[in-house]
This record gives C-alpha cells, structure tokens and sequence, in this order.
C-alpha cells in the first residue's frame, strides 16, 4: 500500500509494497513514484509510471482507478505482475486529496492469463492454417462461436450463424442427422463423427465429415469440427474401385500372386490361377514350390531366384512349368520384384506374379511345329523355293534352287530376282507382280529364263505367291521355281516333230489334191480333146458336105494339138514331181531375178522397157533353187506378157519377214486380170486354149512349187491397173529340204 | 408344134460345133439350139428370163469343167435362187470325165437326170431331146 500526496510524493508505504516493488522505504518516503519504478501495461503494451495512470487518472477524475494489473520490471528481477488499484482519499475538512494506491502481486494469475493467451493465439494460428471449420456449439445446439479460414466453404456467413441454432439452418433431414449426432456427443461425452454431402446448390457434390469433440469433461459445450472430404471421399472412392478391378483382375484374369516373406521363410499365395493349381490356400514354403517346378525349369528358377535374393536387378522374369495336383505342367509366364528390404539392403519381401502361358506356349509349339514343317518342306524339297522381299530380293533360298541356278545361297540371297532374270522376261514377271500386289490375283505362273551362274540362261516354271503382314500389306512373296529346260527341249523337239509331221501331213495333202487334180486333168483335159476327136471323125463318116468336112479336119488338128499341148504339160508336171531329191539352199532374191531376166532376155524380152525395183528387206530364203527361178520365171514372164499398151511396164519385187512368216510379192502395172471370170481357174490346169489365154502350166507349176513346202500364192488384180501376187511361206516349214 | 430349146453350157467351140452339126439333123422337130461359154453367162441369161418361161430351155446340157463358173458351180446357184424351170425340164451332166469324184455328186441335185460321158453319140443325144418332144 502507498499514499502518495498531491504532488505525488510518497507519504506513506508499508512493508507489503515496498517488498513488491523492491524499494526501501526510507529511500522512498517524501519523493515521488516517478522514475522509481515503471509499469508495463498489458493491453496496450506502453510503459507507465506508478503514478501515471492511477495516480494521475484518479486525481484528475476523481474516479478510481480498479485493478488495472500492470507489469513491473525491477532492474534485472524477473518481471513481476501488479494489480495496481487507486482511490481519491479526502479527509474530512482536509482540502487536499491524497492518492493511496493498493499494490497486489497477481503475477501467478496474470501468468496464467498469458499462457492462456498465448495458447488462444497458438490456436488461432493452428486453425488459421487449417482447412476446417470449427463451431463450439451449445447443448440446445446453439452455435456460440465459429472459426473458419475458408469462409467460402460455409453455406451462411459466419456471423449469421452466431447465436442460431445449428439445427434450424439445415433441410430437415440434414438437421435430424446433425442433431443425433450432436446429441450423441453430448450424452455419451465422446467424439462422434458423420459424413454429409452439401444440401445446397451452391455447394453441390462436396462432402463434409463432421465430428463433435466435448471441450472437456467439466465444459459443457462441444467442439465442433467440419471439414470437406470430397477430395479424400473421391479418392476413397477411386481406390475402391481400384481395389474391386485389382480383385476383379486377380480372381479372373488367371494370375497367381505369391507374396514371399523372406523373414518367415514362407510364400502367401493367392489368385485364381492359384487355386487352378491348387496352390491358393496354402501357405507354403519356398523349397515346397521348388519341388513342383519342372526338373528342366529348375536350374533357371534357382538361377533367377538367387539374382533376386542377392537384389542384383528390381524386377525379374522368368518362364517356368509348375506341376499341377494331376501331374500335368503349366507354364507359367512369371514377374517378380522385391518389395522390401533388411536394414542391410537384402531384400525381405519379394512379389512375384505369375500368369498361364501353356496356351500360348503351346501355340508356340505348334508355331514351332508348322515352322519346322515348312522349313522340312522348304529345305528339302524337290522344287527349288526362294522368299523373296518385296523389293526382289532372296531372303531365304533352298538348295535345290542353288543347284537349279548354280549360286551358293549366300550370293543368292544377296541378288534380286530382276539381277538373274533374263531381260526379255523381266516386264512379264514384274507385271504379273503388280497384279499380285494389287490384288487381282491370288497367285501366278509363268516360264521364264534365269542366268545360271556360269552364264546360261536355265528355261524355268516359275509360280509366284505373296504372304501379308498384319495390316494386309505385302510382306513377301514365295516363289516356287522348276527347271524346266529338259521339258524345254523336249518340246522343242516334239514341236519339230510335230511340224515335221504337219509337214509330212500337208505334203501328204498335197499329194492326195494333186493326184485328185491330175485325175481331173486326165479326166476332162485329156478326154476332152479325145473325145472331140472320136466325133469329129464320127461326124465325117456320114459328111458329104465339103466345107463342113473342111471345118472338122481343122478342129481334128486343133485337137489333136490341144491333145499334144496337153501332154506336153502333163510331162512338164510329171517332171518336176517326180524330181525326188530336192535340195534346200540359200537363194539370194537379187541373184535369181538377175538369172530370170537373164533367161528371159535370150527368149527375147526386151528390158530396155521395162523397169524392175526391189525391195528385198530380206535378202534371201532357204529354198529349192530350181523352183524359186521357176516361180520367178513365171511371175515375171506372166507380168510381161500382159502389158499395157502405150504403158511402160513397171515390175516391183518384194519381200520381208512379218511375223512367223515371209512375204514375197509381184506387183505390175500391166493389164490385169477378170478376177469375176479367171480367178477361181487361174492357178488351175487349163483346159482350153484360147487367143490371149493365160499359159496352161505355168500357174499351176507356180502354185505347185509354192504349196509343195507349204507356202500360199494369192492374186489380186483389176483389170487396166495391174495385178500382185503375194506370196506366203512359213519360216518353220523352209528350215530343212522336204523330199 | 413348139420348136424345142436345147441349151448347151460348154466351154470347148469343137464340142459345141459337133453337137449343133448332129442337132441339125434332128428328125422329130425344130431345134433351138442355144449355148453359153460358161456357167456364169448361162445363169445371167436364166435370171434375165426367169419369169419367161418360153425363153429358157426345154431341155439342158450342162458340161463341168468351164472357166469362170463350173457346171457344179451353176447348178448350186440354180438351186440356191431356186430356180423353178429345173424341176420340170430334162437337165443333164455332159462331161468327158467319168471318175466317180464327178459322178457321185449327181446325188447332191435331186432335179438332174442324168450323167453322159463324152463322146456323145448323136442316137443318145436325139433320144433324150424326143423324150421332151
């Protein structure tokens, strides 16, 4: 306690004062408070003197200055703290006031309040990080205080909220939820929890857990705690449905798990594969799986086994056949990775997941199978086979295709089929491949020329194949190829053969039709003037007429001439047929023409009138000499014989190859001929002659030398141009002499 | 009495002189004698006259071997235009052949008569032409 007068000087202090504020009272007494001590107010943090504030305050006011708890610092004493009261002391009939301040040590309180300040502080800091929303609601559901950092997250403003009740602010069922679960908390004085979802729109699909907390057991009230879980419920929602497909995956997509805990020596197994192998309920020990593991798989088990013990790599794969309860074996297509370690770095905890592969190893056998079969069929087969890119290239080659072509597979699969093909057969080869690339053939075949090795060509049957990709894109093609060359020549010479014998045959024909046609020509040539003569001379027998007798003695002559003409002919043609040995050789065109206009001129043809041009793109033919002069004997003599009159003659000669064939023509510029009247007889044996009558013979000479090596004469003609005789023979039927 | 046409197709003027000599002599009536060169001159004259029946022949001779158009040839057109006057007149082969190539084909015209092989005796000939008198 401590008086102080007007001026502010102490008149008074007790022991009590003077040992809290750390003075001695003889030092004190008569001076003032100021300077002696200060005070540290807590609210406003300023520093006041003694008597400042209740001294000054209350000596101003007059009004008491009340337990205002100030802190005093006493040099370096710890900071003790004061209740500092003040009252206006008036003695009576005394005008002059005294203070008398009331000094009591509240510093254990004012601690206390501190910490507790502090803590509300520390609190306020805690839930100003938080995400939650923090209510301390009243028994009767009052909310009497609420925190948030996200005022957002609340569907009313915080001060709307103040002082209502909790239930009241909700739809009904909401409310009813909160109320059982509030009031849970208040009888039973634990904590309740509960999941809602948003009733408003404007937080629609967001999820909130509240839970009730009791302040403490003597605190009637309760802590109420919200936070949004939308975020943690979707993930609990995600990881459950990736438990159920995780659950789903191992019970039905024939998966073995095998958890190994190396610490307990002991494998958990699980998954649907496991109970195929019946392994799933067992809990067994590693050497127990090792003893169904195939013999043949066991090296590479244990092989792999230690590498993941010793943590040489994270994750290992192996295949290996596991017996199942029957004896059979199922592969098994295996992943495992170590999942936990010792505190040195071995590993503890290893996961190994295993799936069926036997239908796939078994498609891999027949794959294997098939393969062998074609590589059996490929390798060893009697016809040479080759793979062939798409390029052309020989990916793979069999032997007897090396034998057919001469090449070691090696350079052979290193060439294109367009480097050996022959370059005649190239465009027909790489046309049939379009079309097999595009589609519009499944396959083809075709003979074709190949260069052997030692520089030949090997006549070969070539079928072509094409196998696709998986998109339907050519992959390569399988070409199948024969030696074909012995067939070759054999049908070559059957060829020969055969047209030695259409030879033989036409020849044959020929023969038959010119025996037909000489019985003819005996048949009405021959009897034809004969018979004449038989009636004429009949006629005369019983003719006195003189004149009339005259007549049948000139046509006696003139048949008897006919008759001898004839026969002349006859023996003409005789000749030359049963001329027996007929010898081919080259006969150049330019040389007979010289000899024929030679032979002609002695019989006194005048060329000097005459003009001959050539045009002999082929210089000459294989052929009998006598008949070739022969024909060009009678077609050129034929061509001067009928010329026009006051027309130069003009003879043009010509011959080329056209095709399988070789032409040689006649063209003049003379007469012509009445193809209506002569055509169909011009070649043939004549039987009359007339004035101006073409020869008899040498037409039908003509086409007899033609036709005897199975050649073709035609005529074409028009009366006052001149008339073409073309010639036809057959390349093949001249190559050799004909008997 | 109507003369009777005898038509004769031969290319040989001897043969045709013979049988116009032996036709003049011919007792049972008047003989017009009419003769073609060949076969193609023969079938104009028959096209021209076809609707006159008075100007084709009573009785016909046709030889085989002729230029331009066969005695086989012209028969084939006679029968191909359908000529009708050869189903009601006597028609006749006359050929120096007898080979059986020619004989054999009479078979193919069922409107020929006949097949004579020269030489034509003149009693044969004036047997056939009274057989239409």
């Amino acid at each position: 306690m401590v008086l102080l007068n007007q001026e502010g000087q102490v008149v008074f202090i007790n022991p009590a004062a003077t040992s809290l504020l750390g003075l001695k009272a003889a030092a004190v007494i008569g001076k003032k408070m100021d300077g002696l001590v200060a005070f540290h107010h807590p609210k406003d943090g300023g520093i006041y003197e003694l008597t400042e504030l209740p001294y000054a305050k209350t000596l101003v006011t007059g009004a008491n200055f009340k337990d205002v708890t100030m802190g005093l610092k006493i040099g370096q004493n710890p900071e003790r703290w004061l209740s500092v009261s003040s009252d206006l002391l008036l003695k009576e009939n005394e005008e002059i006031p005294q203070v008398l301040i009331t000094i009591t040590d509240v510093t254990a309180h004012v601690q206390g309040v501190l910490n507790s300040q502090t803590r509300e502080k520390h609190l306020h800091s805690v839930i100003s990080a938080m995400d939650d929303i923090l209510f301390e609601i009243a028994p009767s559901g009052k909310i009497l205080n609420g925190w948030t950092n996200l005022p957002e997250k609340l569907f009313f403003p915080l001060e709307q909220m103040t002082e209502k009740s909790v239930y009241g602010l909700f739809p009904e069922d909401l409310a009813d939820q909160f109320r059982s679960t509030i009031q849970k908390s208040f009888r039973t004085n634990t904590t309740c929890e509960m999941e809602y979802q948003a009733p408003f729109t404007s937080h629609e699909g967001t999820w909130y857990k509240l839970k009730t907390r009791p302040i403490s057991a003597s605190h009637e009230n309760l802590l109420v705690n919200i936070s949004d879980i939308t975020e943690a419920k979707r993930a609990k929602e995600q990881l459950k449905a990736m438990d159920i497909r995780w659950k789903f995956v191992l019970e039905n997509a024939d998966l073995l798990l095998c958890d190994w805990d190396l610490t307990k020596h002991s494998v958990s197994i699980s998954g649907s594969l496991a109970k195929q192998l019946d392994l799933h309920t067992t809990e067994i020990t590693i050497d127990q799986i090792k003893n169904r593991i195939h013999p043949d798989d066991l090296d590479t088990f244990n092989y792999v086994l230690t590498k993941c013990l010793n943590g040489d790599d994270k994750l290992y794969t192996q295949d290996y056949r596991i017996q199942r309860s029957d004896g059979s074996y199922t592969w098994l297509h295996a992943k495992s990775v170590v999942t936990g370690y010792e505190s040195d770095g071995k590993p503890d905890r290893i996961l190994c997941i295993g799936s069926d592969m036997t239908g796939w190893m078994n498609i891999l056998e027949e794959v294997r199978i098939s393969e062998e079969k074609f590589n059996q069929a490929f390798q060893y087969s009697g016809i040479g086979k080759a793979l062939v890119d798409i390029h052309g290239r020989f990916m793979n080659v069999n032997q007897t295709l090396c034998k057919i072509l001469g090449y070691p597979s090696e350079i052979l699969e290193n060439l294109t089929f367009q480097q050996i093909t022959h370059p005649d057969d190239i465009s027909t080869d790489l046309t049939y491949l379009a079309e097999l690339v595009k589609g519009n053939i499944d396959s083809y075949n075709m003979e074709k020329r190949y260069l052997h090795k030692q520089g030949h060509f090997i006549w070969c049957s070539l079928t072509v194949s094409m196998v696709q990709n998986a998109d339907k894109q050519p992959a390569f093609f399988v070409s199948q190829i024969e030696d074909i060359s012995q067939i070759k020549r054999q049908l070559e010479i059957l060829e020969h053969q055969t047209s030695e014998l259409d030879l033989a045959n036409n020849r044959l024909e020929n023969n038959l039709r010119q025996l037909e046609e000489f019985d003819q020509i005996v048949a009405h040539n021959l009897k034809g003037p004969a018979s004449n003569i038989a009636m004429l001379l009949q006629q005369m027998e019983n003719c006195e007429d003189t004149e009339e007798k005259e007549q049948y003695l000139q046509y006696l002559s003139q048949s008897s001439d006919h008759l001898l003409q004839i026969l002349q002919d006859l023996t003409q043609v005789l000749d030359v047929r049963k001329a027996t040995v007929l010898e081919f050789e080259l006969c150049y065109f330019k040389d007979i023409l010289q000899d024929i206009i030679g032979s002609l001129s002695n019989k006194g043809y005048d060329f000097d009138k005459v003009k001959i041009s050539t045009d002999f793109q082929l210089t000459g033919i294989q052929y009998v000499k006598t008949y070739l002069q022969s024909i060009f004997y009678n077609l050129v003599s034929n061509s001067l014989k009928y010329i026009r009159p006051q027309v130069d003659c003009q003879i043009h000669l010509q011959a080329y190859e056209c095709g399988s064939y070789i032409k040689l023509i006649f063209r003049d510029n003379g007469k012509g001929i009445d193809m209506t009247k002569e055509g169909l007889h011009l070649f043939k044996f004549k039987t009359t002659f007339k004035q101006n009558d073409r020869p008899g013979v040498g037409l039908f000479l003509t086409r007899y030398q033609i036709e005897k090596f199975g050649g073709n004469i035609v005529v074409e003609s028009q009366l006052g141009e001149g008339t073409v005789f073309t010639i036809v023979f057959e390349k093949n039927k001249l190559h050799k002499p004909q008997a | 009495m109507k003369n009777i046409r005898v038509t004769l197709v031969e290319d040989s003027e001897i043969f045709t002189y013979i049988v116009r000599k032996m036709l003049a002599s011919f007792p049972f009536g008047e003989i017009d004698f009419q003769t073609f060169e060949d076969g193609l001159q023969a079938l104009d004259y028959f096209r021209e006259n076809k609707y006159s029946p008075e100007l084709l022949p009573d009785v016909l001779f046709l030889d085989i071997n002729m230029p331009v158009m066969t005695g086989w040839e012209l028969l084939d057109a006679l029968s191909r235009d359908k000529f009708e006057f050869v189903n009601n007149i006597p028609v006749y082969i006359l050929s120096s052949s007898d080979s059986i190539t020619d004989t054999q084909q009479v078979k193919n015209y069922p409107f020929l008569n006949g097949y004579l092989t020269k030489p034509l005796k003149k009693d044969e000939l004036f047997r056939l032409i009274r057989q239409v008198g």
